[in-house]
């Protein structure tokens, strides 16, 4: 097994749709409702507003970090049965084929930051003391 | 590793003069504190109280040789905790398909939403 703790989760996707369009049943909590698989959703759409996701057993509460239609959403929040850590969830949406697809690019990073460093330009230097970390750890265990 | 246990590892990692003890331990460990304390500038108190730390997240584990405990990774912690953010990613997935199949098959205009 490969040994590697990365910080992110990176993935991307094309859809047949235009950039509004994903914009809306993204960030619209009566689309979000359709096909993210919670029970409510309550989204304060703006910088520093609060947002709720429920699911039967579970909470996850959400701070809207960026908010520039149709192209950027950042939302911090925490995973459920986490403590303390935050993480951010950033979804950019790229308009490709002439505006009638889209490219969404989702990373939801700072699995190992505190939420006091998330605020801060240190979390730079921070995620790339971790990434140097991982490195050595991976380079260590794989040598072992 | 539950998520608790998951969110335990990823904290004890977040500080820097712990993550420097990983990285020593990586290197060169076993260590003991005091020879930790010569390659970290904090006090040998300090890094047992950090080496603690990393212990109860269960990344590292002690162990008593003659008159010196030795301080050593465990890798199964690292291992759980990197499972752990595959199953994160395997969730982004599973919503996210499910994100393009409804944007993909409802139409601008006809989802029926409130005016504001």
């Amino acid at each position: 097994m490969e040994m590697e703790i990365p910080d992110e989760v990176r993935r991307e996707l094309e859809i047949r749709a235009p950039r509004a369009r994903v914009w809306e049943a993204l960030t619209e909590p009566d689309q979000l409702l359709r096909w993210f698989p919670t029970k409510r959703a309550e989204i304060d759409l703006r910088p520093g507003g609060d947002a709720v996701l429920e699911w039967d057993e579970a909470r996850a509460e959400a701070v809207v970090d960026v908010v520039e239609p149709p192209g950027r959403f950042v939302f911090r929040w925490r995973p459920e049965g986490l403590g303390r850590p935050f993480t951010t969830v950033s979804f950019t949406l790229e308009e490709i084929e002439d505006g009638a697809s889209t490219r969404v690019r989702l990373v939801e990073s700072g699995f190992a930051a505190l939420p006091d460093q998330i605020e801060t330009q240190s979390q730079k230097g921070n995620d790339e003391g971790w990434a140097h970390e991982l490195q050595e750890l991976k380079e260590y265990l794989e040598a072992a | 590793m539950t998520k608790d246990a998951a969110g335990a590892v990823f904290e004890a990692l977040a500080d820097p003069t712990r993550r420097r003890v990983v990285h020593e331990l990586s290197k060169d460990g076993p260590l003991t504190a005091t020879e930790l304390a010569r390659r970290i500038p904090v006090s040998r108190q300090a890094i047992s109280k950090h080496f603690d730390s990393l212990e109860q997240a269960g990344l590292a584990a002690a162990s008593r040789v003659g008159r010196e405990t030795r301080y050593e990774l465990r890798t199964q912690a690292f291992a759980e905790a990197e499972a752990w953010m595959r199953s994160i990613g395997a969730t982004w997935d599973q919503r996210l398909d499910a994100f393009k199949q409804y944007v993909e098959s409802v139409p601008s205009g006809s989802t029926g939403r409130r005016k504001r």
